[in-house]
C-alpha cells in the first residue's frame, strides 16, 4: 500500500532524504523539469528542511559522561546484583567465593590426580598440567569430583592456576577439608566461567589473605566463607589493619551471629560498610567489634534498605563514631529503618546520595531523624507518591547534596 | 552511525568484567542522545535526566543486548521510555534564550534568527510524539529511513509516511519562516 498521497509526493521526500535509487531520481527531474509548482514546492520544502536543522545540536552538559560513571559505580556499590553480566542483566550472584574459588584450584589437581577429568581427546595437555603438582596433594576420592566441562580444562591450563599452585599458603588453604566440602556447592562450575573469579585469584589481597593462618580457619567456617565470597571484602582484605582485625576472634564471633550473617549475604551487603567500619574500628579500641554485636546494628543490616543506606561509603565512616552506633540504637531509628516506608525511602537512590552530607549525618547521630521518623506526619510524607517522585530526581540529591 | 562492530566489542568487553568500556559507550553516545532527549522534551534539565538515567540502565541491562542490533537502537529504546516517563506534561519550549545564547539585542538579523529557532523548536514539540522522533531521528540523528525503523520498530514505509506527515503539520506551522 502506498502510503503517500502521491507518487510525486514520495519522490520529493526521497529528494529531499537523498534517498532515491537512479531510477528514482531520473523520474524525479523529469516531474520538476515539466512543472514549475513542483519546483515551487520542492523549494519550499528544502527550506523548511534547512530551518529545522538549523535549530542545530546543543553540547552535552560537560558533566554527563563523568556524572553518569559516577551514578552507575555508586549503583555498583550499593548493589552488586547491577553489575552487567553476559548471562542477562544481573551478575551471577557474588558466590564467586574467594575462597571457594581458589579452592576450586586445588580440588581440580586432585581430581585430575585421582583420574578426573576422564582421559580423552583434548585434556593431555590438562593432565599433564595437573600432574606437575601431584606429589604436593592431598589425595581425594572419585567421589568427591562432580565438576567436568571445558572451563575446568581451560582453568587447568590458565596462568592463575599455575601462579596459584607455587603458592605454598594457598596449597594449605586448598587441602583443607571443610574449603573442599564447599566444592559441593553447584556455583563452582560457573564460578569457574566468571572472569571475576580468575581475578580473584590472582589478587595480591586474596594471597596476603591466605597467607595469615586465622584467616585461612575463617574461610573454612561456612558462614565466614560466605562473607569473604564478596568483591568488596576482598578489597577490604588489602588494607592491613581490616586484616589484624578480621584476624580476631570477637570479631570473627560476631560475623557468625546468624541476623547479621544474613545481613552479609543480602543484595546490599554490608559491603563497604561492615568492612569500612571494620577498618576505621581496628584502629580505634574496637569499637566496631563492639558495634557488631550490637542487636540494633544487626536489625538495621537486615533491612536491605537499610543496608544499602548503611553501606554507602560515607555513612560507613560513622560507625566507628560511638555516637553514630548509639544512635542506631535508639528504638524510634530503628523501628523507623525496619518500616517498609523506610525501605522505599532508602531504596531511592538520591536519599543514599544525599544522607552522606555533614547536615544528615548530624541529624542521625544527634537523634533528630529518629525522631522525625518517628512522627505520623514524617511517614505520611515519606509514603506519599510527591515525596517519592522529589527523591528520584538527581537534582533533588543535587540540592540536598549542596 | 555505522559503529556496529567497536560498539559489540566494547559490550562485550564490558560483560566480561572490564566496566570501564562502556564509558567508551557513554562516550560516544552521549551527544546525539542528549540531543534526542533534548528535542522530545524541550527542556535542558529533563534531557540531562533522561540521558543520564538511560545510560544507566543500559549498564544494568547490558546483558540483554542482542548483538544482532544496532547498539543505537537498543539504546535509542531505552531514552524513549525514559522521555515517555519524564513526559507526563505537555511539551513546552522550557529551553528558551539558554539555548540560543548570548546576542546583542540590537542586531535585527540575530534577533531575528533567535526567534525562528524558537519557533521551530516550539513547532517541533507540539507534534505528537510519534511524528516527532522522526523529524528528531532525521534531522538531528542524521538516521537513514532503515535506521529509523530499527530504532523506533516500524516499517520503513511507516517512517517514511510518518515523516512525510510530520512534515506537512510543520510547514503549516512554520509557514511564515519560509516564505522568508
Amino acid at each position: 500500500m502506498n502510503l503517500f498521497p502521491t507518487r510525486n509526493d514520495q519522490l520529493l521526500q526521497a529528494a529531499l532524504d537523498g534517498e532515491m535509487s537512479p531510477e528514482e531520481r531520473i523520474e524525479f527531474e523529469q516531474w520538476l523539469e515539466g512543472d514549475a509548482r513542483a519546483r515551487e514546492r520542492f523549494e519550499s520544502m528544502q527550506r523548511l528542511t534547512s530551518i529545522v536543522e538549523d535549530v542545530g545540536l546543543v553540547a552535552a552538559p560537560p558533566d554527563l559522561a563523568a556524572a553518569t560513571v559516577r551514578e552507575i559505580s555508586l549503583r555498583k556499590r550499593c548493589d552488586v546484583r547491577n553489575e552487567p553480566s553476559a548471562r542477562g542483566g544481573r551478575a551471577m550472584a557474588k558466590k564467586t567465593m574467594i575462597g571457594l574459588a581458589a579452592a576450586a584450584a586445588v580440588v581440580l589437581v586432585t581430581f585430575s590426580i585421582t583420574g578426573y577429568p576422564p582421559i580423552g581427546k583434548g585434556t593431555e595437555g590438562t593432565i599433564g598440567q595437573a600432574n606437575r603438582y601431584q606429589a604436593s596433594q592431598p589425595q581425594l576420592s572419585a567421589a568427591d569430583v562432580k565438576l567436568g566441562d571445558t572451563a575446568v580444562q581451560e582453568f587447568l591450563q590458565s596462568d592463575v592456576f599455575d601462579r596459584l599452585m607455587k603458592d605454598e599458603n594457598a596449597k594449605k588453604l586448598l587441602s583443607d577439608a571443610s574449603v573442599r566440602a564447599m566444592l559441593a556447592d553447584g556455583a563452582l562450575t560457573h564460578s569457574l566461567r566468571d572472569q571475576s573469579v580468575a581475578r580473584a585469584l590472582d589478587d595480591d589481597a586474596v594471597k596476603r589473605m591466605v597467607a595469615n593462618d586465622a584467616l585461612r580457619r575463617a574461610i573454612a567456617d561456612d558462614a565466614l566463607g560466605r562473607a569473604f565470597a564478596d568483591d568488596a571484602v576482598r578489597q577490604a582484605l588489602s588494607d592491613e589493619a581490616t586484616v589484624r582485625l578480621l584476624s580476631d576472634a570477637s570479631v570473627q564471633r560476631a560475623l557468625r551471629d546468624q541476623g547479621l550473617a544474613r545481613a552479609v549475604n543480602s543484595a546490599a551487603k554490608v559491603q563497604g560498610a561492615s568492612m569500612e567500619a571494620a577498618k576505621k574500628a581496628a584502629n580505634n579500641d574496637g569499637v566496631m567489634a563492639r558495634a557488631l554485636k550490637e542487636p540494633a546494628l544487626v536489625n538495621a543490616l537486615q533491612n536491605e534498605g537499610a543496608a544499602r543506606v548503611l553501606a554507602h561509603d560515607g555513612l560507613a565512616q560513622r560507625f566507628a563514631d560511638p555516637a553514630f552506633v548509639n544512635a542506631l540504637k535508639d528504638r524510634a531509628i530503628s523501628s523507623a529503618l525496619r518500616s517498609e516506608a523506610a525501605a522505599r525511602l532508602f531504596s531511592a537512590d538520591a536519599l543514599r546520595k544525599a544522607i552522606t552530607a555533614d547536615a544528615m549525618q548530624q541529624a542521625v547521630t544527634s537523634g533528630l531523624l529518629g525522631r522525625a521518623m518517628a512522627s505520623d506526619a514524617m511517614i505520611r510524607a515519606v509514603q506519599s507518591d510527591a515525596f517519592a517522585r522529589a527523591l528520584l530526581t538527581p537534582r533533588f540529591a543535587a540540592a540536598v547534596g549542596n | 552511525m555505522d559503529q556496529s562492530a567497536d560498539d559489540g566489542a566494547a559490550v562485550k568487553r564490558c560483560l566480561n568484567g572490564e566496566p570501564a568500556a562502556f564509558e567508551v559507550l557513554v562516550g560516544r553516545y552521549q551527544h546525539i542522545m542528549f540531543n534526542v532527549a533534548l528535542r522530545m522534551l524541550g527542556d535542558y534539565e529533563d534531557a540531562r535526566d533522561a540521558a543520564q538515567n538511560t545510560f544507566v540502565k543500559a549498564y544494568e541491562k547490558l546483558g540483554t543486548y542482542d548483538a544482532e542490533r544496532r547498539f543505537f537502537s537498543w539504546i535509542y529504546r531505552i531514552l524513549m521510555n525514559e522521555c515517555l516517563n519524564l513526559r507526563r506534561r505537555p511539551a513546552t519550549e522550557r529551553l528558551g534564550d539558554t539555548e540560543d545564547g548570548v546576542f546583542d539585542s540590537s542586531d535585527v538579523d540575530a534577533v531575528e534568527v533567535a526567534e525562528r529557532k524558537r519557533d521551530v523548536r516550539q513547532a517541533i514539540l507540539s507534534l505528537s510524539p510519534a511524528y516527532r522522533e522522526v523529524i528528531v531521528l532525521r534531522h538531528f540523528a542524521a538516521l537513514s529511513y532503515e535506521q529509523m525503523s530499527e530504532a523506533i520498530g516500524v516499517p520503513a514505509k511507516t517512517v517514511k509516511s510518518r515523516l512525510h506527515t510530520a512534515r506537512q503539520q510543520l510547514a503549516s506551522e512554520l509557514v511564515g519562516w519560509m516564505q522568508r
